[in-house]
């Protein structure tokens, strides 16, 4: 039984003036007020009832005294003395005076406020009625006032002590019957109340109290049994309290280190609890929010079009089952910032298929991997150098355009530019200085667009322009605008300043055009049309273009190339270099040549098809075909080459192309050629354009023992400052001024200055288009070391001069 | 000394100087208690402090409490009731209220005995301390 100290506490003072208390009260005041009213009961009239009193005693006094005188012989003053003390103690008077014969008999004492009685008498001494005597008597009583206040006394004190003694009685009697089982019980219930359980209420009365004993004790017992019932549920009810605050503190954690918002809600939407996060999310604290309803802190909206969009919370409730986000959502936090987020509903029901109670909201705060997202699509669609679009976004943005110019409601127009001397910057500055020039230029071409319009870096130094809702004639003016805008603008990095010059191409998108990747070639087109024209100029794609015409008869070549490359149909030809001074003397040197078979068999000349390969990149793939058959002839010929030279063209492509250095190499340690017997012919232009390259790859080679020529010198740049970096060991004096520099001096000097700066540079000079013995002799006044040419000899076969020289060979071996 | 003691000794006094008629320890008696209610120095109190128990009680059960709203102690208003209940019915009505002093004799004589003083518990529930 749980004491409870509380409800013992108050019984204790309750009982301690409690019942005995009371009736000690009731039976003392009662007593006293009782004995009051019957004290006075008993002395009402006291005063008439002793008057009373006195006289009946007075007169039984007066009759007792006559008769003892009638009776007497003789009276002596002795004997009537004895007789009056007898009365007065018999009749309790004071004083009783007797006057006889004019004597008077006194006893006791007498006092003024005594009650005097008076009696007369006459009586017969000795019974002789002649002898006739009479007297008077004085009868005095304690004063009235005495008397009463003495009956009074008596009978308070008398009433006092037997209502004492009555009320101690009684009081006891009560306290036997009433109290003191009273006090039992209250003790008992004392110990009870203060632990002692197993005590019970004394059973052995068989009065009331024996009867609420018995009644109580049963009920102690059950309460005892229900006791222990209930102290088996409440441990059970504890133990499964434990398990449910164990498992509410494992939810609460769980809850709490969750990374995503949480948000439960009752039937009606009204919040119930936000987990930290969804505090931090939302920007609402639990105790400002609770019962509110939840879209009152869910604001989302559509990222795109800004417009609310339902709560899941509601369709949750709504609908009974499980509700995802829709995509692209934003929560709105009260101070007005946003969030992106995926959110989902789940109801919350008492027990399986029961009523709904609830709904959770889980909010994934996705800010970042949409940020993500969005940067990541932006890198795909931007070009990271300038910022701009890049290909793959221009061509997106071209299709839709093409798509809406198929209606023929729109025109638009496509710009295609090249930058004119990037390359120029970019080898003799750097690639830093190469990628400003790009920014600076992109920066420019922003400046320069509608809204609307996109602008994109397409690769390397071409950007292209999407004049979305523009004619032809229109994009032209613009275009003629950034060209003016581009002349103005130099482009300057550390002492070097650069003119910058850019080649634009522009097609018009209508309905007339059939795909992107036409637009896109012809947009190329027209740009290398504007480039071939002198660059730094605008050309406009028109379908009766002979120029284009050309570009797209260069374009089929593509295919054209790649097949023969595939089929192996290139053919190398060999043309020999020979000493001026005597072309029949000194060690053979060849320059390879290349020839392409066509479909049909017959040889097509270089010049038909390498500007197509130089334009789209197919020269390196050609450069490695001539090396590596090259190399392979070499090698199977390798007694008969022995000592001879070979000058191999090399492509400004195959210079840049950083693993064809390692090709070379490669070959060279495949096959076993000597590396002296290979010269490699540079353009000029190609060196000067890629000169840092160009420097390397000379370095490099010539490291191993390879020798390089110069070649078409004197068509390129006016400076010749850069011959000092290239480490050349020949200078191929062009064609077109060898040709006719017997006729025409302005040629003839040109080679002169070519062959003397050659010379002051410690190279040997090569004459080419050396057609006739005229000439031969002209360059041998000059100096030239060497002479290449119809007049020195014809382009042969690599087969058949490597054929021809087998048979020297076997003729000097065996003698004939 | 407890009042309720006290209050046996001034019942049982006040009885025996009335039945035989002391007067002269009557008008002491009455000198005391009123001695006792001017100046607060109350015989039990004084008693119990010369017997080093300074915390003597009252002798009144069925206390109200402790809600005084006046500050007097009510054993001290009982001093001077009694007081003037004697001289009254004993000194100046004696006789029309010759009763009186015996029932004030026996009430204090009763309240002693039970413990119950009905005049204490009136002033507290008035108001005295």
């Amino acid at each position: 039984m749980i004491s409870d100290p509380h409800l013992s506490a108050r019984a204790d003072n309750d009982v301690q003036s409690s019942l005995s208390t009371k009736i000690s009260v009731i039976v003392f005041w009662f007593m006293i007020v009782a004995g009051m009213g019957i004290s006075f009961s008993l002395l009402h009239n006291s005063e008439e009832r002793i008057t009373t009193d006195y006289i009946g005693r007075a007169n039984g006094l007066a009759y007792d005294l006559e008769s003892f005188l009638h009776d007497q012989e003789l009276l002596s003053a002795e004997r009537i003395e004895q007789e009056l003390q007898g009365l007065k103690l018999q009749y309790r008077a004071e004083a009783i005076e007797v006057n006889l014969n004019r004597e008077s008999y006194l006893h006791g004492q007498r006092r003024p406020d005594q009650v005097l009685f008076a009696r007369g008498f006459d009586f017969h001494p000795m019974g002789n009625k002649s002898m006739h005597r009479d007297g008077i008597s004085y009868i005095s009583f304690t004063p009235l006032h005495e008397a009463v206040a003495q009956e009074r006394k008596q009978v308070l004190i008398y009433m006092g002590v037997v209502l004492l003694s009555f009320g101690l009685s009684l009081h006891w009697v009560l306290r036997r019957i009433l109290t003191q089982p009273f006090q039992r019980m209250v003790q008992t219930a004392k110990s009870i109340t203060h632990g002692e359980t197993a005590l019970r209420f004394p059973e052995d009365r068989n009065d009331e109290f024996g009867f609420l004993a018995r009644f109580i004790n049963k009920a102690l017992d059950f309460i005892t049994l229900k006791q222990g019932e209930l102290r088996e549920a409440l441990d059970k009810v504890r133990l499964s309290e434990a398990s449910l605050r164990a498992e509410k503190t494992l939810i609460e954690v769980t809850l709490h280190s969750i990374g995503d918002a949480v948000i439960t809600t009752d039937a009606a939407g009204n919040i119930q609890y936000l987990n930290p996060m969804a505090e931090k999310l939302t920007g609402w604290k639990i105790d400002g929010v609770r019962g509110k309803p939840v879209r009152q802190v869910m604001q989302l909206i559509d990222e795109e079009h800004r417009r609310s969009v339902e709560n899941p919370v509601e369709a949750c409730l709504r609908d009974g089952h499980v509700t995802g986000s829709v995509e692209h959502v934003v929560l709105v936090r009260p101070d007005g910032s946003e969030v992106d987020v995926v959110n989902t509903a789940a109801p919350i029901r008492s027990e399986d298929g029961g009523p709904l109670i609830g709904a959770v909201l889980v909010v994934h705060d996705v800010s970042r991997a949409r940020r993500m997202a969005k940067q990541l699509a932006h890198q795909a669609s931007h070009d990271d150098l300038t910022g701009l679009a890049n290909r793959r976004e221009f061509e997106r943005i071209l299709t839709k355009a093409v798509t809406s110019a198929e209606s023929g409601s729109n025109e638009h127009t496509l710009c295609y530019m090249d930058l004119d001397q990037f390359k120029i910057v970019n080898d003799t500055c750097g690639h830093i200085a190469g990628d400003e020039l790009l920014r600076q230029f992109a920066a420019i071409l922003r400046g320069r667009i509608r809204e609307s319009d996109t602008v994109a870096r397409l690769g390397g130094d071409e950007f292209g322009i999407l004049f979305q809702h523009c004619e032809v004639d229109v994009a032209r003016r613009i275009a003629e605008g950034l060209l003016l805008r581009v002349k103005e603008f130099r482009f300057v990095w550390k002492e070097h300043a650069f003119d910058v010059g850019v080649s634009i191409g522009l097609v018009s998108i209508s309905s007339s055009q059939q795909s992107v990747t036409d637009i896109m070639s012809a947009a190329d087109v027209a740009c290398y049309a504007a480039k071939e024209a002198g660059r730094h100029r605008v050309h406009v794609y028109r379908l009766d273009d002979d120029e284009l015409k050309q570009r797209h008869g260069e374009m089929r070549w593509v295919s054209r190339l790649n097949k023969a490359l595939e089929e192996d149909r290139f053919r190398l030809y060999c043309q020999r270099i020979a000493p001026v001074a005597d072309i029949n003397e000194g060690n053979p040197h060849y320059e390879l040549l290349i020839r392409l078979l066509d479909e049909e068999g017959k040889l097509v000349p270089p010049l038909a098809f390498i500007p197509a390969a130089e334009r789209y990149n197919l020269m390196t793939s050609i450069d490695r075909w001539v090396v590596r058959k090259a190399f392979e002839a070499f090698s199977a010929n390798a007694g008969i080459v022995s000592g001879w030279r070979f000058s191999i063209n090399l492509s400004g492509q195959s210079l840049c192309d950083e693993t064809f250095m390692k090709f070379v190499i490669d070959s060279f340690r495949q096959t076993g050629v000597s590396s002296e017997q290979i010269c490699f012919e540079i353009t000029e232009t190609t060196a000067v354009a890629n000169l840092t390259q160009a420097t390397r790859f000379i370095a490099v080679l010539k490291g191993m023992g390879c020798r390089f020529s110069l070649d078409d010198f004197g068509t390129g740049l006016s400076s010749f400052g850069y011959l000092q970096t290239l480490r050349v060991d020949y200078l191929k004096i062009d064609g077109s001024f060898v040709r006719d520099m017997t006729s025409n001096p302005v040629n003839r000097a040109v080679v002169e200055a070519a062959n003397q700066i050659g010379h002051a540079m410690g190279m040997q000079t090569i004459a080419e288009f050396v057609e006739n013995g005229e000439i031969l002799r002209v360059l041998g006044e000059i100096g030239v070391n060497y002479a290449q040419g119809y007049g020195v000899a014809k382009p042969a076969p690599m087969e058949e001069i490597l054929a021809a020289a087998s048979q020297v060979v076997q003729r000097r071996s065996t003698g004939t | 000394m407890t009042e309720r003691t006290f209050r046996i000794i001034l019942g049982a006094v006040l009885l025996v100087a009335l039945y035989f008629d002391w007067r002269l320890v009557i008008y002491g008696y009455i000198v005391v208690l009123a001695f006792e209610g001017v100046t607060n120095w109350r015989i039990p109190t004084l008693v119990s402090r010369l017997q080093g128990d300074p915390a003597a009680g009252s002798a009144c059960a069925l206390s109200p409490g402790d809600q005084a709203r006046i500050n007097f102690e009510a054993e001290r208003a009982l001093r001077l009731v009694v007081a003037a209940f004697l001289v009254v019915s004993y000194i100046l009505f004696n006789k029309d209220l010759w009763f009186f002093p015996w029932f004030i004799g026996f009430a204090l004589f009763g309240a002693g005995l039970s413990g119950i003083c009905p005049m204490v518990m009136g002033f507290r529930w008035v108001g005295f301390r």
